[in-house]
């Protein structure tokens, strides 16, 4: 029964921390001017990160990686969502997983040292927030396949070297048939639309027609692919939700203490007293949901981490709404963090399922629990 | 980062599944299932403390000259742990929990001799003394006055919310010696004897039938001063010293999810007024996985804490907050049962108790019969030992700095 961290995972955070301390302490600047940028993040923070060996975490160590599991996972990532942190890491992290899984990992090295980016092309519209319904198809042709469809909220999409595209050979929209192609994003045929989110990140909505890519193009079926990255990425998100609670309840709590309304500070009254306290509990028990998920073993990770993602997701957006209101008119403007942590959360709660269909991810393998129990 | 237990911890645990599984009679596990009310009734509560007493794990919150085990704080846990997961029935902290601590600490020799043994044996049973009519969560502000006439105290007031008082024969009393003084400075600890013409009990029958609680008239009671634990106006100290001694660490998560799982289970078998059963229910489901992932994290929340204690450092009062979560989700799971068994859930049996060859025949299922009494007494919950509004503003005070 231990807590701690191992000295190894000390250092990785205290590097991590003394990069955002670098990049992005003291005010907003730094990441407006990360968001202002074509890419929507700084070139120079990326290559920083590589430096630190963030981009290499999830790589095992033979492909030049860190070999790293859920405890730096949650531990990079919580550190990242503190300092509002504008690079797309965790992004760029389910690239290499899904290229690592389909055999590709001697591949990794450029993305790696953070000189090529690979995003994942995979939601469409009509699949809302199934992972498995997949519409775009890849037609067999000249030694290869065209893949025909458009690929909808694709994170970091503006900057991005390749696509790593889902499309179906076989079958229908949302059973089995499904797989992945890696597609340069200046191939003939894909018209990017690149997009600004809510976070001001920059996305794509990306269309392909009749897009050839070569047989060896090919990383393998999504229904083996797909679940341990999103496993992963689940738990990635839930921990940058958390580290985004802590600063806004801390910045929140520093608030309520010096804001003076009616001769005293707000922290005075009770009722913000309770309010704060619940953000408190709530901040607790994402806390402890994040480090369940990343002390889940691999048999467990898919459930635990679509169950973190749910719950954080959920607690993450009520602190949120405490501290925009807690900071009153000062609340809705885009010149405190507050507003910037809220349309992050309000970006990673949406991603990889709203809380409903992590909820759902969640009891799929809950009710085989209880069947096999 | 590991949570998983040491060798030894693990042989622990198996020594005392194989102690539950043999000593742990059904009748006893029946019992603790079938009652609806927060306490359970002494007919297993005491039989329960029997068996424990022989095994010598009676005692494991005491110091070990008293008859403690000595066991650490994990040991502690999975012990809890293992007893909440075999349907064991509650201990009463009553006696085991709040004054026995309190004698061991602050008790003379005499009173350790004369109280100690007894508690473990079930021969004196106990209520406590602190509610009164006009203070609940405020605590201090209570009224019972207790006069110094040579070798003993006149005391003259009323305590309300007694769970027990009509088995107990001892109650430890907080009252005031001296009324000139700042409120929490004039309090002392009294333990009064139940049976004398000056302690008169009047039930308190709960909203679903339960009779657990009193009010205790005390006219004239008299306590002897030998009978008061710690110095006169020592009061206030002695109840913070037995409210810290509460704070030990706590293992409420494993009960909450064997009861979700027991939902979960039972979902299965109830109809959804539609195709296929309420577990196959998309809003059932879906706030069952709320409950469960909020169960898990205070599963996570409480080891987390069982680390520090573990570690040697003191529980602070992050104990608050595992007291809201807990009566919170307990709150949550019992309207959701409600909910789950439809109109039978509707059935409020008052006779007492539903275990037992004597109790009376359920309307659709035993779950469904238990399920309204239990949620009616469980909005106890969220008041007793502290409101949730005092455990914020704990909270607010000592962990937020407000």
């Amino acid at each position: 029964m231990n807590f701690e961290l191992s000295e190894d995972q000390a250092l990785l955070k205290a590097a991590v921390e003394r990069f955002v301390a670098d990049a992005y302490g003291g005010d907003l600047a730094a990441r407006r001017a990360a968001r202002a940028t074509p890419a929507g993040f700084s070139a120079g923070n990326w290559a920083r990160l590589a430096d630190t060996g963030v981009l290499a975490l999830p790589v095992s160590v033979a492909h030049g990686g860190l070999g790293s599991g859920g405890i730096e996972t949650m531990v990079v990532m919580e550190a990242l969502g503190r300092g509002l942190v504008a690079e797309p890491v965790f992004e760029a992290w389910i690239a290499a997983m899904l290229l690592e899984g389909a055999g590709r990992g001697g591949e990794l090295a450029p993305l790696i040292a953070g000189t090529k980016l690979v995003v994942l092309a995979h939601a469409e519209r009509a699949a809302r927030y199934n992972l498995h319904h997949v519409e775009a198809i890849a037609r067999p042709s000249r030694g290869g396949v065209t893949i025909s469809g458009i690929k909808i909220a694709v994170l970091a999409g503006g900057a991005a070297d390749m696509l790593i595209v889902s499309a179906r050979e076989s079958g229908a929209a949302d059973g089995p048939g499904a797989g992945f192609w890696l597609v340069p994003a200046d191939a003939p045929g894909v018209d990017a639309r690149a997009y600004r989110l809510a976070d001001g990140s920059v996305a794509a909505e990306i269309s392909l027609r009749d897009v050839w890519v070569p047989a060896a193009a090919w990383l393998g079926g999504a229904a083996d692919l797909l679940p341990p990255v999103v496993a992963r990425a689940r738990l990635a998100a839930a921990a940058e939700m958390l580290g985004l609670m802590t600063l806004l309840f801390d910045t929140t709590l520093a608030y309520v203490k010096t804001r003076r309304q009616f001769g005293q500070p707000l922290g005075a009254f009770q009722v913000i007293q309770h309010r704060m306290t619940d953000a408190y509990v709530l901040v607790e028990q994402a806390r402890s949901q994040v480090m369940r998920a990343a002390l889940a073993d691999s048999a467990g990770l898919a459930r635990a981490a679509a169950g973190a993602k749910a719950f954080v997701g959920e607690a993450a957006l009520n602190v949120a709404h405490t501290a925009v209101q807690m900071h009153g008119g000062m609340g809705i403007t885009d010149e405190l963090a507050i507003g910037h942590a809220l349309k992050r959360i309000r970006v990673l709660a949406l991603t990889f399922g709203d809380g409903g269909a992590a909820l759902d991810a969640y009891r799929v393998d809950d009710r085989r629990a209880v069947v096999g129990a | 980062m590991d949570i998983s237990f040491s060798a030894a911890d693990l042989a622990f645990q198996a020594e005392v599944r194989g102690f539950l599984a043999a000593e742990l009679p059904q009748r006893l596990r029946d019992g603790m299932n079938g009652t609806p009310s927060v306490f359970v009734e002494p007919d297993i509560g005491l039989e329960w403390q029997r068996i424990l007493h022989v095994r010598g794990w009676l005692a494991y919150q005491w110091p070990v000259e008293h008859g403690g085990t000595g066991w650490t704080p994990v040991q502690r846990y999975i012990f809890e742990k293992e007893c909440a997961l075999a349907d064991a029935p509650s201990l009463s902290v009553l006696g085991l929990k709040l004054v026995g601590p309190v004698i061991a600490h602050y008790g003379t020799p005499d009173q350790k001799a004369r109280y100690l043994e007894r508690i473990l044996t079930g021969e004196d049973l106990w209520c406590q003394g602190y509610s009164e009519p006009g203070s609940g969560s405020d605590l201090a502000s209570l009224k019972t006055r207790a006069l110094r006439e040579g070798d003993r105290y006149i005391v003259n007031g009323s305590k309300v919310w007694t769970t027990h008082a009509h088995y107990a024969d001892w109650m430890f009393c907080l009252a005031r010696t001296d009324p000139d003084v700042k409120p929490q400075a004039g309090i002392s600890f009294l333990l009064i004897d139940m049976r004398q013409p000056g302690v008169t009990i009047r039930p308190i029958i709960g909203m679903a039938g339960d009779h657990e609680v009193n009010q205790v008239f005390l006219d004239d009671a008299e306590a002897l001063v030998a009978n008061r634990i710690g110095e006169e106006g020592q009061g206030w100290t002695i109840a913070k010293f037995l409210l810290e001694n509460e704070r030990g660490g706590s293992c409420a998560a494993p009960r909450l999810l064997a009861e979700i799982d027991r939902l979960a289970r039972q979902s299965g078998d109830l109809p959804s007024g539609g195709a296929g059963s309420l577990s196959a229910d998309a809003d059932f489901g879906r706030r069952l996985a709320r409950l469960r992932l909020e169960a898990e994290a205070l599963e996570m929340t409480e080891l987390r804490i069982l680390g520090e204690l573990a570690q040697g450092r003191k529980p602070g009062p992050q104990t608050s907050m595992v007291k809201l979560i807990t009566s919170n989700l307990r709150q949550a799971i019992d309207e959701m049962v409600v909910e789950a068994f439809g109109h039978d859930a509707l059935q409020l049996a008052t006779e007492r108790p539903l275990y037992g060859n004597e109790s009376p025949e359920p309307i659709g299922s035993k779950p469904a019969q238990l399920a309204m009494p239990t949620y009616l007494n469980g909005r106890a919950w969220t008041i007793f030992g502290g409101s949730n509004e005092v455990q914020k503003n704990i909270i607010g005070k000592a962990v937020l700095g407000l």
